[in-house]
């Protein structure tokens, strides 16, 4: 029987789920909205980042209420990501996000208990590509390309564009497959003061006790000479402070940091390894021998190079040039002290500049002993000098690239919002904004993007650095390196013996590659695991062409180049 | 006199036996023999704190349940490894080892994981009353298996978790847990992992002991104590666990 007082409930019911939804449909939209405009300026069009972050709301949905736990190391791009992009993340799918930012070698600890313990500790890390080597032959990381061909193709977004990666090599296998996927990268470049380096009674004075000009270094001599230059003399910064200058930078504090300073590509730069990208064949500047993907040897009497001469002269450079040329207080630094210390303004020079620093405030504010009254930053960035060994064709530098890793145990839901997670945080969408705060790039579209590029004097040539030809040639540690936690932390431990005296440069090498020896003979991994070389005499191997090298007595004759001239090498 | 007062209690501080037993199940990476050698991590972190100390470690291989008899009576002076559980009142544990955090005197944290015949499909999230039985578990999870069965959760005991494999294959219903290494080292034979699923959160996580017999006063409670801050120095140390790590 019709009730109209039925019909009403029934009417009113009907009215409340409409305004509810319209008003949830709208609250939503207001919140994609919200973040469109937060993310200006981006490579895509408004249109398409309202696009793109619909797409992470509807898979989103079924995880609303769940939580991702991601990690990474304590950069700047890191701390954004907690700050911003996991509120925007929550906000947008309804998926809450607890990204803990940690020291780099707490973070490889925990992914190396994670994947040889069967722990779940995190669900996804960004893990430096360093550790490709250690990922493929343990086989206990997610296959980010399977992945996203079969369970994960759900999840994977659709404007993800990998072709867009400014490099995907160092997040593949030697058979391409991708482990990990880009977040951040950065590179280590040579850092200088352009202002004190085109100072006309400074260029003279140099001239005059060197005979050749001051410019940026080709070569360690050349840096050397640089740095006794500079070291003590008086200098004048921009807002009118009068410095001490020293002409190095460096590290030296026994910590977990000490041991990339040196894996960082220090050897390579010397000219350690062999010739051949990413990381020189068949040694590379780690001092490995690796034959047919096996690694055989550190040591030279292995076929290795880790205890040669380069390496022996690579450690002995920068043990005296910390002792002669850098603050005093840098031997009590780690990388993060160091990091940040040259835009204090008494800082000439430094070979080894972790550009992600250079987005520190200090580098630009106003006021800053840096920054020019025009407020354009007064250094630059260059290629770093390669030492007496380096040979044409080998790489130059490092580049870093915190990669998204998924490790074995982390399954079926657990995995695919961490993977949505992931891929939000290198979307086109975000993307752009990110550099701006982190200084970081993983995408073409990034550094090529009007609005980076019209501001490019803000990074001092990194941003002509990532869009040149030339970047190929900073590379992380590669597919060689077995086990790179567990190696890693040898060359902290050791190296740091020499830092303090308590082992000679040479003897803090052999021992260093002996136990390396060793630690590779003990690995058991299930691919391409280390079987090392019988010992032969030491002679044998650096008579033989390439790495290791034989000793090389001579002073190489310094260069340089003027920064002017050099900045157009990088092509753009 | 003082000297010679000092090398004699320096001689019995350093040339102190310490038995101590382990399970005679595999329980790979953390307890295995190969070629009748006791290996893995946590017997590494254990043998070397002790002889940091200063001690002999003898290690002798057991049934978990006979270890733990033993390690009761006196017979053996500690075992490697165990949680702790109210049941094991006749044994030494750490302060702290009680609570359901990690403890700073931990060996090692281990996860247990759940495994489903895939056809279920059922999902665990966190609701141990829902878990399908029933539960296969091997001895030495009877701490585990009390809690299950306060539920009304029927429980199984077997030797070894590969007897929990080929029943749940058998019987197509019910649940394993074992360590995730386990699970994933049956997994790499496509049989299990056709049929069966590891579900995506684990279902304990446990701080593991060197776990002492208070029915023996060989060592003094500030020794234990130092041995398992030796433990908590070694597993803190970077370095030394990534290469413990890298072994396995």
């Amino acid at each position: 029987m019709f009730s109209f007082k039925r019909y009403f409930k029934f009417a009113y019911l009907g009215i409340f789920v409409l305004f509810s939804t319209f008003l949830y449909a709208n609250k939503s939209d207001a919140v994609i909205e919200k973040w469109v405009e937060f993310f200006q300026p981006s490579s895509l069009s408004k249109d398409e980042i309202r696009q793109e972050l619909l797409w992470f709301r509807e898979k989103g949905e079924q995880f609303k209420g769940e939580t991702v736990y991601s990690t990474a190391e304590g950069i700047k791009t890191h701390f954004w990501e907690n700050e911003i992009l996991t509120k925007a993340f929550e906000e947008i799918t309804g998926v809450k996000v607890e990204h803990e930012i940690i020291g780099e070698g707490e973070l490889v600890q925990k992914i190396s208990e994670q994947l040889m313990t069967g722990r779940l500790i995190k669900d996804i890390y960004v893990n430096d590509a360093d550790s490709i080597g250690t990922h493929l032959r343990m086989g206990r990381t997610v296959d980010l390309g399977k992945y996203m061909q079969g369970e994960g193709k759900n999840y994977t977004n659709p404007k993800l564009d990998l072709d867009d990666f400014l490099n995907l090599g160092p997040v593949k296998d030697y058979e391409g497959n991708m482990l990990q996927l880009p977040d951040q990268q950065f590179a280590n470049l040579y850092w200088f003061r352009y202002d004190w380096f085109t100072d006309e009674k400074t260029k003279t004075d140099f001239k005059k006790k060197y005979g050749y000009d001051l410019g940026v270094p080709v070569n360690w001599a050349a840096y050397e000479d640089i740095a006794e230059f500079f070291t003590g003399r008086e200098m004048n910064n921009p807002n009118g402070t009068k410095v001490k200058a020293y002409g190095h930078l460096d590290y030296g504090k026994a910590s977990a940091s000490i041991g990339w300073r040196f894996t960082d590509a220090w050897l390579s730069m010397a000219g350690v390894g062999d010739k051949g990208l990413p990381n020189g064949s068949p040694v590379d500047e780690w001092g490995i021998r690796v034959e047919n993907r096996i690694p055989v040897g550190s040591s030279v009497e292995r076929g290795g190079a880790l205890d040669g001469p380069a390496a022996v002269y690579a450690l002995t450079k920068y043990l005296e040039w910390l002792d002669k040329y850098a603050p005093p207080q840098a031997k009590n630094w780690e990388w993060v002290d160091a990091g940040p210390k040259a835009s204090e303004g008494n800082i000439a020079q430094r070979v080894f500049q972790y550009t992600t620093w250079l987005s520190e405030d200090s580098f630009h504010e106003k006021g800053s002993p840096v920054v020019g009254k025009d407020g354009r930053p007064v250094w630059r960035v260059a290629p770093s000098p390669v030492g007496k060994y380096w040979e044409e064709g080998m790489k130059v530098g490092y580049q870093d690239v915190g990669s998204w890793t998924i490790p074995w145990n982390v399954r079926d839901e657990r995995r695919h919002m961490a993977w949505l997670w992931a891929q939000f945080c290198v979307s086109k969408s975000v993307s752009v904004k990110k550099f701006l705060e982190g200084a970081t790039p993983v995408r073409k579209s990034t550094v090529n993007h009007s609005y980076v590029v019209d501001n490019s004097y803000r990074w001092g040539g990194m941003i002509e650095f990532f869009r040149s030809p030339e970047a190929e040639k900073w590379t992380d540690t590669g597919l060689n390196v077995p086990h790179y936690p567990a190696l890693s932390g040898l060359w902290a431990s050791i190296i740091s013996k020499a830092i303090t005296g308590e082992a000679t440069a040479e003897g803090a090498l052999k021992e260093l590659a002996e136990k390396q020896d060793e630690v590779m003979s003990q690995l058991k991994l299930k691919h391409y695991s280390p079987r090392l070389n019988p010992k032969r005499n030491r002679e044998y191997w650096l008579s033989q062409p390439g790495s290791p090298k034989a000793e090389i007595v001579q002073r190489e004759k310094p260069l340089t180049i003027s920064y002017d001239e050099l900045i157009k090498t990088w092509g753009n | 006199m003082k000297i010679v007062l000092f090398l004699v209690l320096a001689f019995n501080i350093f040339c102190k036996n310490i038995d101590v037993t382990f399970t005679d199940q595999e329980w790979y990476p953390f307890i295995y023999t190969e070629g009748g050698v006791p290996k893995g991590m946590h017997i590494d972190l254990v043998r070397d704190a002790l002889n940091n100390l200063g001690y002999n470690p003898n290690f002798i291989m057991y049934p978990s349940r006979r270890g733990l008899v033993l390690l009761g009576a006196g017979q053996v002076d500690a075992l490697v490894s165990l949680p702790y559980s109210e049941q094991y009142s006749n044994l030494y544990f750490p302060n702290g080892a009680d609570k359901d955090t990690e403890s700073e005197y931990r060996i090692m944290q281990v996860d247990q994981a759940l495994i489903n015949y895939r056809d279920s499909n059922y999902k665990y999230k966190g609701d141990l009353s829902t878990i399908p039985a029933p539960v296969r578990l091997i001895f030495g999870m009877e701490d585990l298996g009390a809690i299950l069965e306060d539920k009304k959760i029927p429980v199984e005991y077997v030797r070894a978790d590969e007897q929990n494999f080929k029943k749940i294959m058998r019987d197509k219903n019910g649940s394993i847990v074992t360590t995730t290494m386990i699970a994933e080292k049956y997994f790499e034979e496509s049989t299990y992992r056709q049929h069966m699923k590891i579900q995506a959160v684990p279902i304990t996580s446990q701080s593991y002991f060197l776990a002492f017999s208070k029915s023996n006063s060989k060592l003094s409670e500030d020794e234990k104590l130092k041995i398992w801050e030796e433990i908590k120095r070694l597993r803190e140390d970077y370095v030394y666990m990534l290469q413990v790590y890298a072994r396995y």
